[in-house]
């Protein structure tokens, strides 16, 4: 038997009770008086399914829905609690404690914006009228093709890039960090990550309904979260503890 | 390239759970390592959306680009709002002058907090060189293909 690590919460917190883990093994601490290892019970042959990957994330989406949790990658598999005590509350003590202060009382939640593929080509063609002329010509020649596609490329990457600086900064009013996720489809405007004060949730939340409703049609907004504060971890130096 | 129904924007008022694309990137990605661990193999994982990322700098790309281009129809008005003004509609109130400020300081302060985090990609490179090479020891089970759920189940 192993401990699979889902990740670690202040010490004094209370969770929601039930909490099923991998396996519907239940979730349990391993803690002292400061910090409390969150893990559950896996056999050591136990195969990885995708409903384990959505356990470990939603088990921790519930519980930062009430408290801050430093997630753990998945797949950080410990052989007894006596290591889990040496490793996080012991080796990794001070790191632990830092972020933990440094996340506490924020959130992240994460929007991704994706163009309508006909209301991104109608913007960049009545941003360049140009490109109308370069279609005209592909039409009658095939050879113009590429050149209407790397053009019209080109103007999609500025449409892109404006289009998710006016999302960031609609939302800005209401966060407390944004981290820019890579994005991946052609047509895929943003995916933001954003750090938000619990207290500003209910505000941020609105903001989004309301981006969302004003853009659509042209664009596909998804609004994910509560999620540990993943795109944010590494921005923060250990020793500081505090940046915000 | 058909053109992509959007799904309306309902359920914004409340972010929803992670999705399966939401999770790779997420938990397979990033969160807290530590030295001495036992990595779980992973085998069985079809990372699906991370070969779904498009080269949108190819010569494919750009032939669907100029055909999608081709096939609109000029004729229709379409929407004559554009994008800064769409926004810009809901950036009356002012608010935001306020504090775009602080938030700079805030970004500026991330900016100066990033180190050096070399390690942490040097760990990545090696877990997913280890699983990978897990994959090749053990055939993947047939069984995760069948518990696919269409993407569009998901996104709630």
């Amino acid at each position: 038997m192993l401990l699979h690590v889902y990740g670690v919460v202040g010490g004094a917190v209370s969770l929601p009770t039930d909490l099923l883990g991998r396996a519907g093994r239940p979730l349990r601490r391993v803690a002292d008086e400061d910090l409390a290892v969150l893990v559950s019970d896996i056999d050591e042959d136990a195969h990885v399914r995708r409903d384990d990957l959505m356990v470990h994330a939603h088990l921790l989406e519930a519980v930062c829905a009430e408290t801050t949790v430093i997630p753990t990658q998945f797949g950080v598999l410990l052989p007894d609690e006596d290591t889990v005590r040496r490793e996080f509350l012991g080796n990794q003590r001070e790191r632990l404690l830092g972020l933990l202060r440094a996340f506490d009382g924020c959130v992240q939640v994460t929007v991704h914006a994706s163009y309508a593929e006909e209301a991104a080509l109608r913007e960049v063609l009545r941003r360049d009228p140009g490109l109308v002329g370069l279609r005209d010509a592909a039409a009658h020649d095939p050879g113009a093709q590429l050149a209407l596609g790397e053009a019209v490329a080109d103007a999609l990457a500025t449409v892109r890039g404006e289009a998710s600086d006016l999302i960031v900064e609609e939302l800005r009013p209401h966060l407390r960090a944004v981290a820019l996720n890579e994005t991946r489809g052609a047509y895929d405007v943003a995916n933001l990550a954003l750090l938000v004060d619990r207290a500003d949730r209910p505000a941020l939340d609105a903001a989004v309904g309301a981006l969302g409703r004003k853009l659509e049609g042209r664009m596909n907004l998804r609004y994910v979260g509560p999620q540990p504060p993943y795109a944010f971890l590494e921005h923060v130096a250990t020793e500081e503890g505090s940046w915000a | 390239m058909t053109v992509v129904q959007q799904q309306p924007n309902r359920y914004l008022d409340r972010p929803a759970p992670s999705s399966l694309a939401d999770v790779i990137d997420t938990i397979l990605d990033k969160g807290l390592v530590i030295d001495i661990y036992v990595r779980v193999s992973l085998v069985g994982i079809e990372l699906l959306t991370i070969d779904a990322r498009i080269v949108i700098a190819s010569v494919d790309t750009y032939l669907r680009f100029a055909e999608a281009v081709g096939r609109l129809d000029l004729t229709e008005a379409g929407d004559a709002q554009g994008l800064p003004e769409l926004v810009g509609n809901l950036t009356e109130s002012g608010a935001h002058h306020k504090t775009s400020g602080a938030i700079e300081g805030v970004k500026d302060k991330l900016g100066s907090l990033l180190g050096s985090d070399d390690e942490d990609d040097e760990e990545e490179d090696e877990a997913e060189a280890e699983a990978e090479a897990d994959e090749e020891r053990k055939p993947a089970p047939r069984k995760s293909t069948a518990r696919r759920k269409p993407r569009a189940q998901s996104s709630r």
